[in-house]
């Protein structure tokens, strides 16, 4: 009933707009390497201040899962990754193309896509309401749980050194302290500047790793590869078509239970897809010289984790990546907290954003499947074209919240922040993590110890919290175990 | 010569590691400082018992820890970063971009955002390659125009006018 009422809400034109120029903007982010879906959604953030927040949160949600299809693009043309969750779809996808089927692997990336979407959609419309209301239960010290359970994200997103990704995560949690203390309005590490009294702000440092950062080593990087093959025929027939959507079924079952766990998102999960594939096919050598079910598996996988990664997100407050975390940082701009009162409170915000993905969905599969020779084209559009674009939307994004030339500086730092992280290959994702995580920990964590009178005996007296804590625990056994599985070259952030 | 070259690069990369941990462990010192000063503070624990120092001073020993622990590892197994520039001319093209953006915010609140972006335009379109006085002038007054125009007249952004325009 909710979700046919978000259905007949969706369907007011300024929606239909917000979702078709997210469905569009997100495929060109994914089309075009070097701009991923969280920098698009932090630079495009605060120019949604400006719109309706339904508008806004519809436009960026379908800036995300469009780009999962986008990404599919150039890694399968041209054998680089639109964007992290593509990764593992250059191994099989960029082979079709060199056999001259790479028409049928962007079908099936595409059609994938959209069955693991309107899964994952799905998905959301009843499972959402169900973990929603068990949250309502939760206080204090079980959020302290749920938020360390979810710093055990800045494990999986360290890429190939675990040391990084602490030192980078505890950095973030050291940001997140500067400015006006939460619960007691105490300045710390202010330094008596008033500019940094009010704390930074949280779009400003996004921009600033996400969008300057990314442009600078886009812009030092240099020129692309240019793809010159033809794309043959659209459609796969027979073993390959039943092949490709079987997996592609699989992978979007795979990518929703497992999107659902904090940590667990669109750039992580393909892998196991890939290796569930693998291992389940009767032809395994075929895997890496151009397999259909190692290009549908994954793609479906990605879409479905990214429409997964929002019921946590807006049930819990626990955004499970980087893009997630953006976009909870617009429903908390926009006044809507993050949380079990998300979908009690304000349902038809949350079931009108909800239908907007089963639109989007099919906005996607029509828009990336005829287009697709376009958009392979755009992939070769020049930074130097781009770059002064995007510079400029990066300032303007940086001032608007607040209104000050002091978040805009700070843009730049984190910029050249971000330039140097990548550089030197530090993870970027634990630093955010940390910082948007970090507030709402400390919080969570010191009303925790005040109603247990100081005692942290708090966490193991409540089933709740315990759990969690154990979880974290089996959490960082599992994934340190998983890492050591995963080939060192593939380790990287993304 | 390759193998010196090679000893440079590593010494350098070894060095920027080395620097990092510094950098870590001030901010974990800077934590701790601070940490000392707000649970001296007694008037800071009428509302919540742990108080804004010890979240703080807790997370200064962590950083500290960590960036020991990363010093240490990367004197023994060594740097896997690159060098920030590769080589002179991407130097001279990212310090130019960075001088450029730095201008940019310096100019906003003296001249205004219209004419700001004008120029900013202009100089980042020939940082970035583009080498026509004439393309470069048309394009950066029409980019800046449209931005002006989307931003400030329709979004209802409201950026510095300029003390030159007050």
């Amino acid at each position: 009933m909710d979700l046919i009422n978000g259905m007949v809400n969706l369907f007011q034109p300024n929606y239909l707009f917000f979702s078709f120029v997210g469905c569009m903007l997100g495929t060109l982010v994914g089309v075009l390497p070097g701009l991923s879906p969280s920098s698009a959604i932090a630079i495009l953030l605060p120019l949604t201040l400006y719109m309706d927040p339904t508008g806004s949160i519809i436009m960026l949600a379908a800036i995300y899962y469009g780009g999962m299809y986008g990404g599919s693009t150039t890694s399968i043309l041209v054998n680089i990754p639109g964007e992290p969750a593509s990764v593992v779809t250059c191994l099989d996808g960029f082979q079709m193309t060199r056999q001259g089927k790479g028409g049928q692997a962007l079908w099936i990336a595409a059609v994938g896509s959209f069955i693991a979407g309107t899964i994952g959609a799905v998905g959301i419309s009843f499972i959402g309401p169900e973990v929603a209301k068990y949250a309502l239960k939760f206080g204090p010290p079980e959020y302290f749980g749920i938020l360390l359970l979810s710093m055990t994200m800045i494990v999986t997103f360290s890429g190939k050194s675990i040391i990084k990704g602490l030192v980078a995560g505890a950095v973030g949690m050291f940001i997140s302290t500067v400015g006006m203390d939460s619960l007691t309005g105490t300045p710390r590490l202010s330094f008596g500047i008033i500019g940094i009294m009010r704390g930074i702000g949280l779009i400003p440092v996004m921009i600033g790793l996400f969008g300057i950062g990314e442009m600078f080593a886009s812009i030092e990087a240099g020129a692309q590869e240019i793809y010159k093959g033809k794309l043959g025929k659209m459609m796969p027939r027979g073993a390959d078509l039943k092949n490709g959507l079987l997996a592609s079924i699989r992978g979007s079952i795979l990518g929703f239970i497992i999107g659902l766990l904090p940590g667990m998102n669109p750039s992580l999960t393909p892998f196991f897809s890939y290796d569930l594939e693998k291992r389940i096919s009767r032809h395994p050598e075929k895997f890496g010289t151009g397999a259909i079910e190692g290009v549908g598996g994954p793609e479906a996988t990605n879409n479905a984790t990214a429409q997964a990664g929002f019921i946590p997100m807006m049930a819990l407050g626990i955004p499970t990546g980087p893009s997630l975390a953006v976009i909870m940082a617009a429903l908390m701009l926009h006044g809507l907290q993050p949380g079990p009162t998300l979908f009690l409170q304000q349902k038809e915000f949350v079931w009108t954003v909800v239908a907007s993905m089963y639109l989007g969905n099919v906005m996607l599969l029509i828009f990336n499947l005829p287009l697709v020779g376009i958009w392979a084209r755009i992939s070769l559009v020049p930074y130097k074209v781009l770059c002064p674009i995007i510079l400029g939307i990066s300032v303007v994004g940086a001032y608007a919240p607040r209104n000050t030339m002091f978040d805009v500086w700070v843009a730049l730092v984190f910029g050249i922040l971000g330039f140097i992280m990548r550089k030197r290959k530090w993870p970027i994702a634990p630093l955010v993590l940390g910082f948007i995580l970090g507030d709402l920990f400390e919080g969570a964590l010191r009303q925790s110890l005040s109603i247990g009178i100081g005692s942290p005996k708090i966490f193991f007296q409540r089933p709740i919290p315990a759990i969690f804590i154990l979880l974290t625990a089996l959490s960082v056994i599992a994934m340190w175990k998983f890492r050591r599985r995963i080939p060192k070259g593939e380790l990287e952030e993304n | 010569m390759g193998q010196k070259r090679e000893m440079k690069k590593e010494t350098v990369v070894d060095r920027a590691a080395f620097i990092e941990g510094l950098l870590v462990l001030a901010s974990g010192l800077m934590c701790i400082v601070e940490g000392i000063r707000l649970i001296a503070d007694e008037k800071l624990h009428f509302y919540d018992i742990f108080g804004p120092g010890r979240y703080i001073f807790g997370l200064g020993l962590v950083l500290i820890i960590l960036g020991l622990v990363y010093v240490v590892s990367h004197r023994r197994k060594g740097s896997d970063g690159e060098k920030l520039i590769a080589g002179k001319g991407e130097g001279m093209r990212m310090i130019s971009i960075i001088a450029v953006m730095a201008i940019y915010n310096f100019l906003i609140p003296i001249i205004g955002y219209l004419l700001a972006s004008v120029v900013f335009f202009f100089m980042i379109l020939w940082v970035v390659g583009f080498r026509s006085w004439l393309m470069n002038g048309v394009l950066s007054i029409g980019i800046g125009f449209t931005f002006y125009i989307f931003f400030n007249n329709w979004l209802n952004m409201q950026f510095p006018r300029g003390v030159v325009f007050r």
